[in-house]
C-alpha cells in the first residue's frame, strides 16, 4: 500500500504522474521506488488519485453497470410493494407516545401492562428500550420471568419498576438465580416473592449480593437461615442503601437505647423500619417514648407504631386523650394496643378503637 | 342529589373556593399539594376519557400474487396506543390543577384556610377577600421564654414565676394593646386620625389597612384562664405567625413574667367558621365538591366581599353571581 502522509508538503511531481497512470502496477512500482522518494502527497493529489481509480474501475468493471440499472429508487416491476408504512423519520421526542403507534415492540409492552409513562422518565432507559425488538430480545426475558414463577399479571408491573432487566443478558440472570438457589439455599418457590417484591434484585450483581449477605450477617449477627427469613420478610432491605441501614441501626442502639436482642426481634418482625428516614424514625420514637411514656418492651413487641406517620400518631393519641381512653399499659383496664392505634383508616379507628363515629373524629381534628 | 361517574363532568364543576382546616406541623404548600393529589387520585379512579381512535390503513398487497397490481387496502379503526393511559400517564395530574390561598398560615399554626381551586383562583385575587377580618385563638403558657417563641421548641431564654398574675392583669394589657392598634389603624389606612376622611372611614365600619404591610388588631380578649395556661382571642388583619409569637413574648414581659405560645388557631375568616371547614380526614373529591357549593353560598351571603366587576364569577348554572349581587344592592 501507498504510504501517505498528508502534510501538505510539496511532492515530487514526476513521481505523482507516474503513479496516476500506473495504478494497476502500483504495488510493483512502490516496491521499486526508493523509500526516500515517496515521502508525502498533498490532499488534493490524493483526491486526484482516487478519481483516476474510479475512472479505471468504470471502464474495466462491467458488472458495476448492471448493478447501476437496478436503482434502489426505481419501481420494481412485477413486484407489489406496500408503501403505506413509508414516511419521514421520527424526530426527537420526549415521550414514547410519538413512537408507540409505529412500534410493535412498544405496543406489546403496553399490552403486557408496562407503564411507559413511568419508564420513559428513567435515565438512559428510553434510548435502550427503543433499540430492542420484542421477538428477538424481550420474549426470552419474559420466558425467563415466567419460568422463575412470576405470575403473568405481575410482569407488567415488574418491568415498569425495573425495565433494566430487559438490558441484562438472560444467562447472567440465570447465574444470579443459580446463586440464590445453590449458594444461599433459597427454595424455588421463594424466588417469586423475592423478585416480585424487589424487582431490582435481578439487576444486582453476584459480587454485590455477596457483599450484602456478608454485611447483614456481620452487622446483625445473622445465620444463613435467619438471613433467608429476613430476605423473605422484606426483600427490599437487602439491596437498600447501606447508608440508611447503618444510620438507623446506630439510632436504634445508641440514640433510642434498645438492646441488641430487642433490635434483632424488631429486625425480623418489621425490617421496613430500617428503610425509614433517620430523622422521622427518631421523631416518632421520641413522641412514643418520651411523650406517651411507652416503654421499650412494648415498642419491641409492636414495632408497627414506628411505621406510622407522626402526624397520624399525634391526631389519634390526642383524640383518645380527649375521650379519656389513652391508656397504653397492658396491665391496666381499657388497654389500647399500639397496633390498634396505628391500623386502619381514620373512620375505622374512630369506630373500632375510640368507640365513636367518624364525624366526631373529624370534628376533633378541627380543634387541634 | 345526582351522582355521576364521569370524570370530565366533575372536572368542569371543579372550580371555586374550599374552606380547609389546616392541621399543625404541616406547611401550607404541603396542604395545597395534598389537596391536589387527592383530587387527581379520585378523578383518575372515575370513568376517564377513553383513548382517541387511530385510523390504520392496512395493505394486503404482500399476500397477493405478483400478477395482480390492483391495490386492496383495509381501513381499521383501533384505540390509539399513543393516547393509552399507560403511555400518556394518568389523565389528571397535579400540575394541571391550580390552587391559590387567600392568606398564609405558619408551619405550626392551624386553622382555616381558604383555597381557590382552578377557576376559584381568579376569585381569590379579589382584594376584599384578603380584607375579611380573621379571628385567632392563641394559647399562651406562662413561666418560660424560649428563643423560638414556641413552648416545645428552641432554647429557654428566661424562667419566671406566674402565680402573681391575675386574669384582670391580662385583660388590662390586652386592652392597652388593642387601643394602640386602633390608633395605628388610621395611619395604615392612609388617613390622619383627626381628619374628616377618618371620620367618614370610621362611619363605614372596620378601618382596613390599605396595604398588606402592618398588622392591625381590632379586638383582643381573654377567653379562658387556667394558670399557667390561658387563651386569648384576637381579631386581626395582615397578621403573621412571627407577629403573634413576638406579641406573646411582649405580653409575658408586661405581665412581669415570661410567656411562650402553645398554639395558634385561625377560627374565623369573615363569615367562614370552623363548622364550614374540612378536616384533614375529609380531603377527598366528594367532600371538596360539597364544600365548594357551601363556600359559594357563603360568599354570596357575605356583604363585605365586594365584587370585582371586571372579573366574572359564574356559579354552577352559569349565572354571574357578582352581577346579581350588585343588582340586588
Amino acid at each position: 500500500m501507498l504510504v501517505v502522509r498528508a502534510k501538505g508538503c510539496v511532492a515530487d511531481n514526476k513521481h505523482n504522474i507516474q503513479n496516476k497512470f500506473n495504478y494497476h502496477t502500483r504495488r510493483r512500482k512502490h516496491e521499486e521506488i526508493d523509500c526516500k522518494e515517496i515521502k508525502t502527497i498533498s490532499c488534493s493529489q490524493i483526491h486526484n488519485t482516487k478519481q483516476s481509480i474510479e475512472e479505471i474501475a468504470e471502464i474495466t468493471d462491467k458488472d458495476l453497470e448492471n448493478e447501476q440499472e437496478q436503482n434502489v429508487l426505481a419501481p420494481k416491476l412485477g413486484k407489489n410493494i406496500d408503501f403505506s408504512d413509508y414516511g419521514p423519520p421520527l424526530g426527537r421526542t420526549q415521550t414514547f407516545a410519538a413512537y408507540v403507534n409505529r412500534s410493535p415492540t412498544l405496543q406489546k409492552l403496553v399490552d403486557l401492562g408496562v407503564d411507559l409513562s413511568v419508564v420513559e422518565k428513567k435515565e438512559g432507559v428510553p434510548e435502550k428500550l427503543l433499540q430492542l425488538d420484542f421477538d428477538k430480545h424481550i420474549t426470552k426475558h419474559i420466558q425467563f420471568l415466567t419460568d422463575v414463577g412470576v405470575p403473568a399479571g405481575d410482569i407488567g408491573l415488574l418491568l415498569t419498576r425495573n425495565p433494566a432487566i430487559l438490558f441484562e443478558d438472560v444467562d447472567i440472570l440465570q447465574q444470579r438465580i443459580k446463586y440464590l438457589l445453590e449458594t444461599l439455599g433459597f427454595e424455588f418457590t421463594d424466588l417469586q416473592r423475592i423478585i416480585c417484591a424487589n424487582p431490582k434484585w435481578l439487576c444486582t450483581s453476584i459480587d454485590e449480593l455477596r457483599n450484602r449477605v456478608e454485611f447483614f450477617q456481620r452487622e446483625f449477627k445473622l445465620s444463613l437461615p435467619l438471613f433467608r427469613k429476613l430476605t423473605l420478610t422484606y426483600p427490599k432491605l437487602i439491596t437498600y442503601k447501606l447508608h440508611y441501614i447503618r444510620a438507623n441501626t446506630f439510632s436504634i442502639i445508641v440514640e433510642m437505647g434498645f438492646t441488641r436482642s430487642e433490635l434483632g426481634s424488631m429486625l425480623m418482625f418489621k425490617p421496613r423500619i430500617w428503610t425509614l428516614d433517620n430523622k422521622d424514625l427518631v421523631e416518632r420514637f421520641n413522641f412514643l417514648h418520651n411523650s406517651l411514656k411507652i416503654p421499650h418492651r412494648l415498642i419491641t413487641q409492636q414495632p408497627h407504631c414506628l411505621l406510622a406517620r407522626l402526624g397520624h400518631l399525634r391526631q389519634r393519641h390526642f383524640f383518645l386523650h380527649s375521650l379519656g381512653k389513652a391508656q397504653y399499659d397492658p396491665a391496666l383496664p381499657n388497654y389500647v394496643s399500639l397496633l390498634a392505634l396505628v391500623t386502619g383508616s381514620g373512620a375505622e379507628f374512630a369506630s373500632n378503637v375510640a368507640g365513636t363515629s367518624a364525624e366526631s373524629f373529624s370534628n376533633f381534628l378541627k380543634t387541634m | 342529589m345526582k351522582s355521576t361517574r364521569d370524570a370530565s363532568l366533575v372536572w368542569k364543576h371543579l372550580k371555586g373556593i374550599v374552606c380547609l382546616y389546616k392541621p399543625p406541623r404541616k406547611s401550607v404548600a404541603v396542604v395545597r399539594h395534598t389537596i391536589k393529589s387527592h383530587l387527581c387520585r379520585d378523578l383518575n379512579q372515575m370513568k376517564v376519557r377513553p383513548p382517541t381512535p387511530y385510523v390504520m390503513i392496512e395493505s394486503e398487497l404482500k399476500d397477493l400474487p405478483a400478477e395482480k397490481t390492483e391495490s386492496k387496502n383495509v381501513i381499521k379503526v383501533i384505540p390509539s396506543y399513543a393516547d393509552n393511559v399507560l403511555v400518556t400517564g394518568p389523565r389528571y395530574v397535579t400540575e394541571e390543577i391550580r390552587g391559590r390561598m387567600v392568606h398564609e398560615l405558619g408551619y405550626k399554626s392551624s386553622g382555616l384556610l381558604l383555597l381557590g381551586i382552578n377557576g376559584g383562583c381568579n376569585e381569590v385575587k379579589n382584594k376584599t377577600f384578603h380584607q375579611l377580618v380573621r379571628c385567632y385563638q392563641v394559647g399562651v403558657r406562662l413561666g418560660l421564654e424560649t428563643d423560638s417563641g414556641w413552648f416545645d421548641e428552641g432554647r429557654g431564654k428566661a424562667k419566671a414565676s406566674f402565680k402573681h398574675v391575675p386574669p384582670h392583669a391580662v385583660t388590662t394589657v390586652l386592652a392597652s394593646m388593642q387601643a394602640a392598634h386602633t390608633k395605628c389603624a388610621f395611619s395604615l389606612a392612609g388617613v390622619l386620625p383627626d381628619s374628616q376622611e377618618a371620620y367618614e372611614l370610621a362611619l363605614q365600619g372596620t378601618i382596613k389597612p390599605k396595604t398588606t404591610g402592618g398588622c392591625v388588631i381590632y379586638s383582643a380578649r381573654l377567653l379562658d384562664f387556667r394558670l399557667p395556661d390561658f387563651t386569648i382571642e384576637l381579631h386581626t388583619l395582615n397578621e403573621t405567625e412571627d407577629y403573634f409569637l413576638s406579641m406573646v413574648e411582649l405580653l409575658g414581659i408586661k405581665l412581669r413574667s415570661a410567656a411562650t405560645t402553645t398554639s395558634i388557631k385561625c377560627v374565623q375568616i369573615g363569615n367562614f367558621g370552623v363548622e364550614h371547614a374540612l378536616s384533614s380526614a375529609d380531603w377527598d373529591l366528594q367532600h371538596i365538591l360539597k364544600n365548594m357549593k357551601l363556600c359559594s353560598k357563603l360568599v354570596e351571603e357575605n356583604s363585605e366581599i365586594v365584587p370585582n366587576l371586571d372579573e366574572e364569577r359564574l356559579d354552577v348554572s352559569g349565572r354571574n353571581i357578582y352581577q346579581d349581587k350588585a343588582a340586588n344592592n
